[in-house]
């Protein structure tokens, strides 16, 4: 045996146990990161699963003329006028004909949310026939009444319901009187001071149109900075300097473009609060870079040799870079611009800055309303007091994280689908 | 004379004289200069191409010095000579391929024809149609064969017809040796071809344009030796119809394939002659020295 094998034999040894503990160190690094992804993952899901999911209770409601004050349900201003909460109250007593005294009146009316009256007239006006007939219909629960059925046994007690409130809920339970069914209005409606009635659809609406004014204009501005500055650029001190820039600009915080956007956009260009539009513009500043940068590194990866053909062949310039480069760095350029994207939707602090925090309860139709987006929807939840806030705070995050793992799939499909070899 | 002399003498080498240092280079410790002036023969009567005194630098670094030489009509000239030599960067100026590179710089006179090459009223586009160009590494589009063909005709505007096309396609890839090969999958991937396909294939797509002058870099040095000899007879036969500048590192190549050799070295055009007369009687000492395999 050779003085060379003899040395290599006695280092292998050490070698491999080097390359036992660096393995080791990486599977520890990445369980760590997995770890806090599914605490993450399980306390969302677990706080807010609820949130998707509704209880109503039975009733045997009555349209009676004079309980609700209306004669004619075809005259719309009776209609609006009418006492919706008179007629549920006297199916509710009818249920508990017990209960007597003010005090407890309106304790068993508040079981049963403001929004049961908006569907009894929604019915008239679509059934005028229903006027003075009595109906079965599931309505709505408060949403103390409705968390109390959703909590287990032992955080019953805590609940904000009173002792007799309580004992109504029970005996409801008992007799399968109350029901859960899918939250429509979860995603069917905008905010609201109510949780039973509050929605994310204004919010979704609200990120939608300001995404759709951060790509129309982060895109193509991006894409065509990054090819001058690639392709067309001289380079020289002023260009270095640019790129300098656009670096640093990829550093600033967020909450510093939302202060520009509000002294730029509101106050020196007069354009109005709240607006996806100038959401938009703030969230294309701040995601301006990111594609830049990205953009910048998908043409710098396109071959050399691919140049060199098109150009030996007198291809000018333009035509190589719309015919060769564009094409073959689109698919790092499209990665840039949904991570962008992603980015741009899950930002809170510049869209706090330029009003979009606004209780807003209609939905947004254009960019031009006022409207809120996901993540500020989640920070305005996250600061209300109820208790059916918080499990809604959590489906509003579940909504924003779907979007966001949906949008990086793409991504990664994306790149891989749309790369080519050469 | 201690050291620091000697130092000083190096230096003044560098300052003065950069001939003195390409000698320093040399790994053979023989006493060999640079010649003042090229020797053989390297003008012919009626050139296609006409080269003067070419200067090239790079930023602060010369690359090429003084070079003088013409290619006839319908003749193969061979460039050959050791690695970073300024072959294929001189073989670069012919189509202004070394316009790209920001810090490069051409001095001299080069014409094709009566044409200034770099006549700054020239459209680069227009010279590149004429003069085209094969690289070392097979480079085809990422796109079909069909495509990679028709790409030069298509801009230029040659074919106005898909017939026109059809036709200048096929004659391409005719004379290129690659029809019989490729004619059923003209769609597919120019990509999916073998190593000397896509060299071809680059070659039919060069040709495709017509142009009057080819300049070829290296372009077997990624192939093996059966595609190597497919592309050998192949710039034979173009020679019949083009002119035909190559820059190659394969001796037996240049021998094979040239009518004229140009030997290069350090920037140097040293000797230019008939390919014959390079290989059997060179006439400068570091022409034999390279030819015989002594450095490279």
């Amino acid at each position: 045996m050779s003085v060379t094998t003899e040395q290599v034999r006695k280092t292998l040894a050490r070698r491999y146990r080097a390359e036992k503990r660096f393995k080791a160190y990486g599977i520890c690094a990445i369980s760590i990161g997995l770890l806090a992804l599914l605490l993450l993952f399980t306390d969302i899901i677990g706080k807010g699963y609820r949130a998707f999911y509704e209880y109503s209770v039975a009733l045997q409601i009555t349209f009676d003329p004079e309980s609700l004050e209306i004669d004619d349900p075809r005259d719309l201003e009776q209609l609006q006028y009418g006492n919706y909460e008179a007629v549920v109250r006297e199916a509710l007593q009818a249920r508990f004909p017990g209960v007597e005294g003010r005090e407890d009146r309106r304790a068993l009316a508040a079981l049963v949310s403001t929004a049961a009256g908006y569907r009894l007239r929604e019915m008239l006006e679509n059934s005028p026939e229903l006027l003075g007939q009595t109906r079965t219909l599931w309505l709505q629960l408060n949403d103390d009444a409705d968390m109390f059925l959703k909590s287990s046994e032992a955080k019953r007690k805590t609940a904000r319901l009173s002792d007799q409130q309580q004992t109504w809920m029970l005996e409801l339970e008992q007799s399968d009187e109350v029901r859960a069914g899918f939250n429509h209005s979860l995603f069917t409606r905008g905010d609201s001071r109510e949780p039973e009635q509050a929605g994310i659809l204004g919010a979704i609406l609200g990120s939608f149109f300001t995404m759709l004014v951060t790509l129309a204009l982060s895109f193509p501005i991006g894409v065509a900075a990054a090819v001058y500055l690639e392709e067309f650029a001289p380079k020289n001190r002023f260009t270095d300097f640019i790129e300098v820039n656009i670096n640093n600009l990829a550093a600033v915080p967020s909450i510093i473009f939302g202060l520009l956007g509000l002294a730029v956009f509101i106050g020196l260009f007069g354009m109005p609060r709240s607006v996806p539009l100038v959401g938009g513009l703030v969230l294309t500043l701040m995601t301006l870079p990111t594609i830049i940068i990205s953009s910048r590194a998908a043409i710098k990866a396109v071959p050399p040799s691919i140049r060199q053909a098109a150009m030996g062949l007198g291809a000018s310039k333009m035509q190589v870079v719309l015919q060769f480069v564009l094409p073959l760095a689109l698919p790092g350029m499209l990665t840039g611009g949904i991570i962008g994207m992603a980015q741009a939707l899950g930002e809170t602090a510049p869209l706090l800055m330029i009003g979009m925090v606004a209780f807003i309860v209609e939905l947004p139709a254009g960019a031009m309303d006022a409207a809120t987006v996901l993540p500020v929807q989640v920070f305005l939840w996250a600061s209300s007091p109820e208790q059916s806030f918080v499990t809604m705070t959590s489906a509003a995050i579940m909504v924003l994280m779907t979007f966001l793992i949906t949008m990086n799939t793409m991504a990664v499909v994306m790149r891989k689908r749309l790369e080519r070899r050469w | 004379m201690d050291i620091a002399e000697k130092m000083n003498v190096f230096q003044d080498a560098v300052q003065v004289d950069p001939r003195v240092v390409a000698q320093e280079h040399m790994m053979t410790g023989e006493n060999l200069y640079i010649p003042e002036k090229t020797v053989g023969a390297p003008f012919v009567d009626d050139p296609k191409m006409r080269m003067r005194d070419v200067n090239v630098f790079y930023g602060a670094d010369q690359a090429i010095h003084g070079v003088s030489l013409d290619i006839g009509k319908n003749e193969v000239v061979a460039l050959i000579g050791p690695s970073g030599c300024g072959k294929s960067t001189f073989l670069r100026c012919m189509n202004r391929m070394n316009d790209t590179i920001d810090i490069c710089r051409v001095e001299g006179s080069l014409h094709l024809e009566n044409q200034d090459i770099y006549d700054p009223k020239l459209d680069v586009v227009e010279l590149r149609a004429r003069v085209g160009m094969v690289f070392q590494k097979p480079n085809p589009f990422p796109k079909s064969i069909y495509d990679n063909v028709a790409y030069g005709p298509r801009i230029h505007g040659l074919a106005n017809r898909k017939t026109d096309l059809d036709e200048i396609v096929e004659n391409s890839l005719r004379k290129a040796g690659l029809w019989d090969e490729v004619k059923d999958r003209l769609d597919s991937a120019g990509t999916g071809l073998s190593g000397g396909q896509q060299q071809r294939l680059c070659i039919a797509r060069t040709i495709a344009v017509s142009p009057e002058v080819v300049l070829m870099d290296e372009p077997c040095s990624a192939l093996d030796p059966i595609a190597t000899a497919k592309i050998e007879e192949l710039i034979r036969e173009l020679s019949e119809s083009y002119t035909i500048a190559i820059v190659t590192h394969s001796m037996q190549q240049a021998a094979r394939v040239s009518q004229r050799t140009a030997y290069f070295h350090l920037g140097w055009l040293v000797e230019m002659n008939d390919t014959d007369t390079v290989f059997t009687k060179p006439q400068h000492e570091l022409t034999e020295s390279y030819i015989t395999g002594r450095f490279g």
